[in-house]
């Protein structure tokens, strides 16, 4: 049996109301592989709905309100077949002759009434109006069905919620309504026929208040249809021969004529109708049933849409790092304000932006210059070369992350030096210099074969 | 929703990220893929030391195949070598000089790293190369530069930290012109925002004709998935506010207002905002650590000004004498002008008609309460128009953000308006004429009615909220 998208749904919503109150077993990381590659979100919840319910045993749960539905749907057709059968029967059993007029009433009258009222709250679209019926329906549930939240509730609710709210529950309440009536005049026609067929009746009618020619008019004006579909109707003559005391005996003719009047007015003026109008909800319930959808806007589903709808794949690496790993961290210790030696040199590597080059403790005779890019560093290193043994202070700026190039500067640039020094300067405006950034410079003063005393730090400011 | 579109999968675009060491191209990779959980991110040097890729959907359709690489640490010394090898080599075309270097590789142990982002370089059909805008103009990386040229893929610079280095901004862009590269990107990981992703993708597009409508599908979902989340956040918003405004509670007549009743009412807002908070950094995957990076006043899970704390209502510009009775204000009752010209006149003829059930049970209670001299308490205004306000707030926060950003950056700032919308004391009239509406959505055409205007002053406000 294939399922409906309509009930797909019910049960993904029914899902989400027991998920709102407990956490399911779910392995959604391995349903990845089960979806077809080109499901839309809903087929995918479909899926992942599917799955909780069997690792979670819901099924059961997730049928009840539906099986609920249908039985109590089967005792009020019983009802109503019952009702319609004996109100029937009722009206005709009064004695041998049956007033025309009230049992028409009987049988025709509320069923119009109601007609009339549902006709006006559709076509002035009383959603209001419907949910209301539905919370009073709803208030005569089982008071457990109200109250305790369990799996099975929750469940139930969202079914019912889902059923007989809105659009679907609107059309869902006018296909129940008219199948109720429906049910009820087929078993009044049928109780009709039969008694038809096996007693003799005369019909009469009579009237207090309007005037005799009123029914003859009502029963032509009644009667134009039905002619139309063949059936023998009662003649002005033999309406006016029918009222209550006009003749002592009625012929076949008469009990003929309006055996097939009421009979005819019966199936033109309510089953007909009826069924038409149940025809038509039901084919609007399933226009509505086909445009339910989802709210994908709740949370719930934001939620879900990120796990089983990913935006991306998960990373995978393609070019591993072959490299031994990291020498542990050196413990930084906190470089200590220092004199260096008047001769020395400086040379500073990628200051940047922050720190002013050269700071107002270098003098300008000991300033060797900045290195920026390939052609300072080759110049400065000439410079160097000239100098047999220099003593060199390198300045770097403490707040910056030394890489590899700064440290095979650092290293070619101290590579003749008889002394050298690596001074962090930094400004008060940098704030505080994180202990890893101090300890990544101590990492590189190791490389580089500056001791750990050689590393200095001054303030710019 | 979007549903994926279907179509004939495509090779993927590919795509390398490539840049100095600790710039930020991981960061960028976790923003565009929405996963927080890629890669590694550390402030430090050489902290991705591998390629790794990962690959981004529109819908079903692999459209882009991003790859982090590591970062460049000595490019001078590199081009240095390369100019060496070329020497020797005498290759034709630069491509060629690569290729030689790379099967050279183990020749050049220090030069590891630089050797898997040529190769990768090499294997892709765009480079991404990410600049980190605070840094100075150093040679180093003009060396980088001219090293992925020599791969001859087209290669669009990208931008970084550029929230408050503006002038910087300037001057990376003139030396990137110098490379005769103009075709530049703003896309800052911290401060990031959909229409920089989406620059993104049409730079790919005139880039890559023949992947054109591919990357077309990709901005369309993203930008449907985009409006997703906000239509979705600002709907639980709405929720929020029909929760908080629908409540109300039946106290006693005589004798005033009892102390238990207001702390149960408080218990309620403060219970409801707080489902609310969650809901909302869960529909855009708000980690705990995004929440410490974006600074949104909120711990554990719960906002640190207390909603009924006459300081929240300063910060909004609320006047905090007015609530009397902490945030409680007695019910109007039975308003039939509001609640009648509320429900319509097809409610009205329902009601007339005698079949308004949905009529009579609204009033019902209230009628009982009356009946017995009771009174309705429901939340007054002030605490509604903060809530309202700071989910504004909230909002405009989280859609402003890049994942995994590392530094934090002050985005919430106290010069946001804290004007309400035109029409909210209505919006507010008729949510507490429906009790009803308290307990759960409701398909009932007014109440849709009412979100969707929500929703609308919520992503109104959000296209025209400063980036």
């Amino acid at each position: 049996m294939t399922i409906s998208d309509f009930d797909k749904r019910v049960l993904i919503e029914q899902v989400r109301a027991i998920e709102a109150g407990q956490v399911l077993a779910d392995d959604t990381a391995g349903l990845s592989e089960e979806i077809p590659a080109h499901s839309d979100f809903d087929a995918r919840l479909w899926q992942r709905a599917q799955r909780l319910a069997e690792r979670n045993a819901l099924w059961p749960e997730l049928g009840r309100a539906a099986v609920l539905s249908r039985r109590v749907t089967t005792i009020t057709l019983i009802v109503a077949v019952l009702s319609g059968a004996l109100a029937t029967g009722y009206a005709v059993n009064a004695g041998q002759a049956i007033n025309i007029y009230w049992l028409l009433l009987v049988l025709l009258g509320f069923n119009l009434l109601s007609m009339l009222l549902w006709l006006v709250g559709i076509s002035m679209n009383l959603e209001g109006l419907i949910e209301g019926v539905f919370a009073k329906l709803a208030s005569w549930l089982p008071s457990q069905l109200q109250t305790e939240s369990n799996v099975g509730t929750r469940a139930d609710r969202a079914w019912l919620t889902c059923h007989f709210s809105g659009k679907p529950g609107k059309w869902q309440i006018s296909t129940m309504v008219h199948q109720l009536w429906l049910a009820y005049m087929l078993a009044g026609l049928t109780v009709l026929v039969l008694v038809l067929m096996a007693r003799q009746y005369d019909f009469v009618w009579g009237t207090t208040l309007l005037s005799d020619t009123a029914f003859v008019k009502l029963t032509e004006v009644l009667g134009t249809p039905l002619h139309a579909l063949g059936l023998t109707t009662p003649t002005p003559q033999q309406v006016a021969e029918t009222r209550i005391g006009a003749l002592q005996t009625l012929t076949a003719a008469h009990r003929y004529a309006w055996a097939q009047f009421l009979l005819g007015a019966l199936l033109c003026f309510g089953i007909v109708p009826r069924l038409l109008l149940w025809c038509w909800a039901v084919l609007m319930r399933g226009l509505a049933r086909r445009r339910f959808a989802l709210d994908h806007y709740l949370p719930y589903y934001i939620g879900l849409r990120q796990q089983l709808l990913p935006l991306a794949g998960h990373g995978r690496i393609v070019d591993a790092d072959t490299a031994p790993p990291a020498a542990a961290a050196t413990p930084a210790i906190d470089p200590v304000p220092h004199q260096l030696p008047a001769a020395a040199h400086w040379v500073s590597v990628e200051l940047g932006d922050d720190i002013h080059w050269p700071p107002t403790f270098v003098g300008a005779g000991n300033d060797l210059g900045q290195i920026v890019d390939r052609d300072s560093q080759m110049r400065i290193q000439q410079r160097l070369q000239t100098d047999n043994d220099p003593l060199l202070a390198v300045a770097v700026a403490a707040a910056r992350s030394p890489d590899r190039g700064v440290q095979r500067t650092i290293a070619d640039l101290i590579a003749d030096s008889a002394q050298a020094w690596l001074v962090l300067l930094h400004s008060r405006e940098q704030g505080a210099i994180s202990t890893t950034r101090l300890a990544a410079w101590y990492r590189l003063a190791e490389a580089c074969k500056v001791p750990a005393d050689h590393v200095i730090s001054m303030s710019v400011d | 929703m979007p549903n994926p579109p279907r179509e004939v999968s495509v090779q993927p675009v590919r795509l390398a990220v490539v840049g100095h060491t600790n710039t930020g191209k991981t960061s960028l990779i976790r923003t565009l893929l929405r996963d927080d959980r890629f890669g590694e991110i550390d402030d430090a040097a050489g902290t991705t030391r591998h390629v790794e890729s990962s690959a981004i959907y529109a819908g079903n359709v692999a459209v882009l195949n991003l790859f982090d690489t590591p970062g460049f640490e000595d490019s001078s010394a590199l081009l240095q070598t390369l100019e060496a090898l070329e020497k020797t080599i005498q290759a034709k075309a630069p491509a060629e000089l690569l290729r030689e270097f790379i099967a050279r590789a183990a020749d050049y142990p220090e030069f590891a790293q630089e050797t898997k982002v040529l190769r990768q370089a090499l294997n892709s059909d765009v480079l991404l190369y990410i600049i980190d805008v605070r840094e100075p103009l150093l040679g180093k990386y003009r060396d980088e530069v001219e090293i992925l040229s020599k791969a001859g893929k087209p290669i669009i610079p990208v931008f970084n930290f550029i929230a408050g280095h503006s002038d910087a901004l300037v001057r990376w862009r003139e030396q990137m012109a110098h490379f005769n590269l103009h075709a530049a990107l703003e896309f800052d990981t911290v401060a990031f925002d959909f229409e920089a992703e989406k620059r993104l993708y049409q730079k790919l597009q005139s880039l890559h004709e023949k992947r054109y409508d591919a990357l077309q599908a990709l901005i369309d979902y993203r930008q449907e998935v985009w409006e997703n989340l906000l239509h979705a956040a600002a709907q639980r918003i709405f929720r929020l506010l029909a929760e908080v405004a629908c409540y109300r509670r039946e106290v006693g007549g005589k004798g005033g207002i009892a102390d238990a009743d207001v702390a149960a009412m408080q218990d309620f807002v403060r219970n409801a905002e707080q489902h609310a908070l969650r809901d909302l950094l869960a529909i855009f995957a708000f980690t705990q650590l995004d929440v410490d990076l974006q600074q949104l006043p909120v711990r554990d899970g719960q906002w640190e000004l207390d909603i009924f704390s006459p300081r929240a209502m300063k910060v909004f510009g609320l006047n905090a004498g007015a609530t009397a009775l902490k945030g409680a204000a007695v019910g109007a009752g039975i308003d039939l002008m509001t609640g009648g010209l509320s429900l319509g006149a097809a409610s009205l003829l329902g009601a007339a008609l005698g079949a308004g059930w949905a009529t009579a049970r609204r009033y019902e209670q209230e009628l009982k309460a009356a009946w017995r001299g009771n009174k309705w308490l429901c939340i007054d205004d002030n605490t509604l128009s903060l809530l309202y306000l700071r989910q504004r707030q909230l909002l405009q926060t989280l859609t402003q953000r890049g994942h995994a950003a590392r530094n934090t950056l002050q985005l919430t700032g106290n010069a946001t308006d804290h004007t309400l919308p035109k029409r909210w004391s209505k919006l507010i009239t008729v949510l507490r004429q429906n009790p009803d509406w308290q307990q759960a959505a409701s398909s009932d055409p007014e109440y849709q009615q009412l979100q969707t205007q929500v929703v609308d002053w919520l992503s109104h406000q959000e296209k025209r909220s400063p980036d």
